[in-house]
């Protein structure tokens, strides 16, 4: 898949627009819920647009694609589990 | 396939490797690195929920947006450096590096002040389980970006030299997958640090 520059530079107007959008939202923002779920999601729709329209990984080899996409997922993911599960976390890992 | 030699051995397996498999060795070091790093954060936030809450406020979040601007901004300058070539388009291609170069060379330079901003409000590394952090993973990544810095002014005199053409630019591909990679890392580093409370 060929990415045009039209859509490029789309997806670059929206990458900054969500994280002037995302800066907005988290500052001063208190611990919660839903301020982490909204933080992990843009983090995601993000490291996505950068992984299939700048890195262009719609084509490339399932080693490299899958790799690459569950990585953008990984940080957002833990970032809500910390949230959810924390205590429980720290505890599977003290000594 | 536009981005592959016909004699190219890579033809062989399913689906294209973006430049060549050399760089996505390092890709793949880069990324496992980094995982571990984020895994250590997340123990320790875990561990000391009351530090990292707190952890944003301490730092400059100007810093790091502009840095977070930097790194999409020079990311997209190199994407469209590789939609130029595609087009057999050296001039254009290397005037999109320019571009790439030029706004990168803004990452270090923003993290000069912001470290020295820093200093003077005493993060200096030796406090809280989250400045230690922050000072890892972000210097950590100010390499990766510095190589990266070096690797781009090489890709620009290949491109100079008449080294890419349309229908062979792995040399920038491969630099491309290797920015595209950095730029993504940084976009988990900068919630983490100076946005999520």
């Amino acid at each position: 898949m060929i990415i045009s520059s039209r859509t490029l530079d789309l997806v670059w107007i929206l990458l900054i627009a969500l994280t002037l959008g995302g800066v907005a939202i988290g500052e001063g923002a208190e611990p919660g819920f839903w301020i982490t779920v909204i933080v992990a999601v843009i983090t995601t729709f993000k490291a996505r647009m950068v992984i299939d329209y700048f890195m262009e990984v719609g084509d490339t080899h399932p080693g490299i694609r899958r790799l690459v996409r569950i990585y953008g997922f990984l940080v957002p993911l833990l970032m809500i589990l910390i949230y959810l599960y924390g205590p429980q976390i720290a505890q599977l890992t003290s000594l | 396939m536009a981005t592959l030699a016909s004699d190219n051995p890579f033809t062989e397996v399913r689906g294209r490797i973006p430049g060549n498999k050399a760089i996505w060795v390092g890709i793949y070091a880069e990324l496992t690195e980094f995982a571990l790093m984020f895994f250590v954060y997340f123990i320790a936030r875990a561990h000391h929920p009351e530090i990292f809450h707190k952890g944003p406020e301490q730092l400059s979040l100007l810093a790091g947006a502009a840095n977070t601007i930097i790194m999409l901004t020079s990311s997209f300058f190199v994407a469209r450096a590789v939609l130029a070539i595609r087009h057999n388009d050296q001039r254009v291609c290397l005037a999109w590096l320019t571009a790439a170069l030029i706004t990168g060379i803004g990452y270090p330079v923003v993290k000069f002040f912001e470290v020295s901003w820093n200093l003077t409000h005493g993060i200096d590394g030796r406090g809280d389980i989250f400045q230690s952090s922050y000072y890892y993973l972000t210097l950590n990544h100010l390499v990766h970006v510095s190589w990266g810095l070096l690797g781009l002014v090489w890709i620009m005199f290949r491109t100079y030299t008449g080294g890419y053409t349309s229908s062979d630019y792995r040399g920038l591909l491969a630099f491309a997958s290797y920015w595209h990679a950095t730029d993504m890392i940084w976009l988990m580093i900068f919630p983490l640090f100076y946005v999520l409370p």
